[in-house]
């Protein structure tokens, strides 16, 4: 799934530093490992759990599924660095009944936050998905204590659809609930 | 529930016969290495009978995915329950869940059940149910059970309320139909623990 025309493009944040925006492309596996590393340990608001890290070589896995059409990613790269700061990422499922559903992962690490940057990759991919011609809804989970980011999905269209109590276990063994989130995106 | 509550219960509870409210007599029990072919055609047969599930005519899933998912009972990564009807031999409905690999949420178990049509409304899929979610109870770890259901599906929603399940959200148009119709789905939970 890479649906609008892009090598890549420079936007400019409200700080004034720049970040080079492309999709996720084949060679990307260790700059994914390295970027979910750091964002999680930045929080415990994202599902991936320092003892669940996935490798890059699976990583690389997923990136290879943009090109059958089940995978999509918008890379954000500090052009400084060359690393990647900030990812919006949408999986469909194999199942013929959903497979008009795309399911969002975002993050932006935290020195890249509160730029404006989520908002950008967020509102950005929401195109594309409304451009893919098999993709008529999308959804998301938002850990319970992450309200910035709920208002930013909900500014964005997506709606409210349910809570999930104790839906996800914290490494400390508390348990946290899970907000469910859609958007009809066809026509 | 002490370790050795929990062995008597799997042992006890391991194969049970149950006669139905109109008198058929059926068999519950753990799927078993073997069970691959029976397993298989009652899925297409249910898959084939109803557009309830998610499963979709053009996904049925092949012998082979069955038997995996039957090897991996043991590595305690699946949970099957089937009925199997005594005089034809034949499996005709079943409990089934999935764990995540997720740390996360490895605390949850998804639900997955099904009767055939000539099977259903005897009390079956209460059974199932009920034996399933017992089960699941006694397991280490597990804490809170999920399932989705078709809004239309009055009658399972109805049973899984009753069994305590509730409902958590509506996925708006979330199912396409091998008719191109759009469906919602319900979300429901059922936690286990005292603690909450």
């Amino acid at each position: 799934m890479s649906e609008g025309k892009m090598d890549h493009e420079t936007i400019t944040l409200k700080d004034g530093r720049e970040v080079l925006i492309r999709f996720g492309q084949p060679g990307d596996g260790q700059l994914t490992y390295d970027f979910m590393l750091s964002l999680g340990e930045s929080t415990d608001r994202m599902l991936t759990h320092p003892g669940d890290m996935r490798t890059p070589d699976e990583y690389e896995s997923s990136i290879g599924k943009i090109a059958t059409g089940s995978f999509y990613s918008l890379c954000a790269i500090d052009p400084e660095t060359s690393k990647l700061v900030g990812n919006a990422a949408f999986f469909t499922g194999a199942r013929v009944k959903i497979s008009h559903v795309a399911g969002l992962a975002m993050g932006v690490l935290p020195e890249w936050q509160g730029l404006g940057l989520g908002v950008w990759l967020l509102n950005r991919s929401i195109e594309d998905m409304r451009k893919n011609p098999k993709i008529y809804r999308l959804d998301l989970i938002v850990m319970d204590g992450n309200d910035h980011a709920k208002t930013m999905y909900e500014r964005a269209g997506f709606v409210v659809e349910g809570h999930r109590k104790g839906a996800v276990r914290q490494p400390d063994g508390t348990f946290d609930g899970e907000t469910m989130m859609g958007m009809w995106v066809g026509e | 529930m002490s370790s050795s509550q929990r062995e008597e219960h799997l042992s006890r509870e391991s194969v049970q016969s149950i006669t139905l409210s109109d008198s058929r007599v059926v068999q519950l029990r753990s799927s078993a290495l073997g069970d691959g072919p029976a397993v298989h055609a009652y899925i297409c047969a249910l898959g084939l009978s109803t557009d309830n599930i998610l499963t979709h005519a053009e996904d049925l899933p092949s012998l082979k995915v069955v038997e995996d998912r039957i090897v991996n009972i043991a590595k305690g990564e699946f949970y099957s329950l089937v009925a199997v009807d005594t005089e034809s031999g034949d499996v005709i409905g079943n409990a089934s869940f999935t764990f995540k690999a997720r740390k996360k949420l490895s605390h949850i178990a998804d639900l997955g059940i099904g009767v055939l049509p000539d099977w259903q409304h005897v009390g079956l899929g209460s059974l199932l149910l009920n034996k399933a979610i017992d089960d699941m109870r006694m397991r280490p770890g597990i804490e809170r059970i999920e399932l989705t259901v078709l809004l239309k599906n009055v009658h399972a929603r109805q049973m899984y309320e009753k069994t305590g399940f509730i409902q958590e959200g509506i996925k708006r148009r979330s199912i396409k139909q091998p008719n191109g119709c759009y469906e919602d789905e319900i979300i429901m939970g059922l936690w286990l623990s005292n603690d909450e």
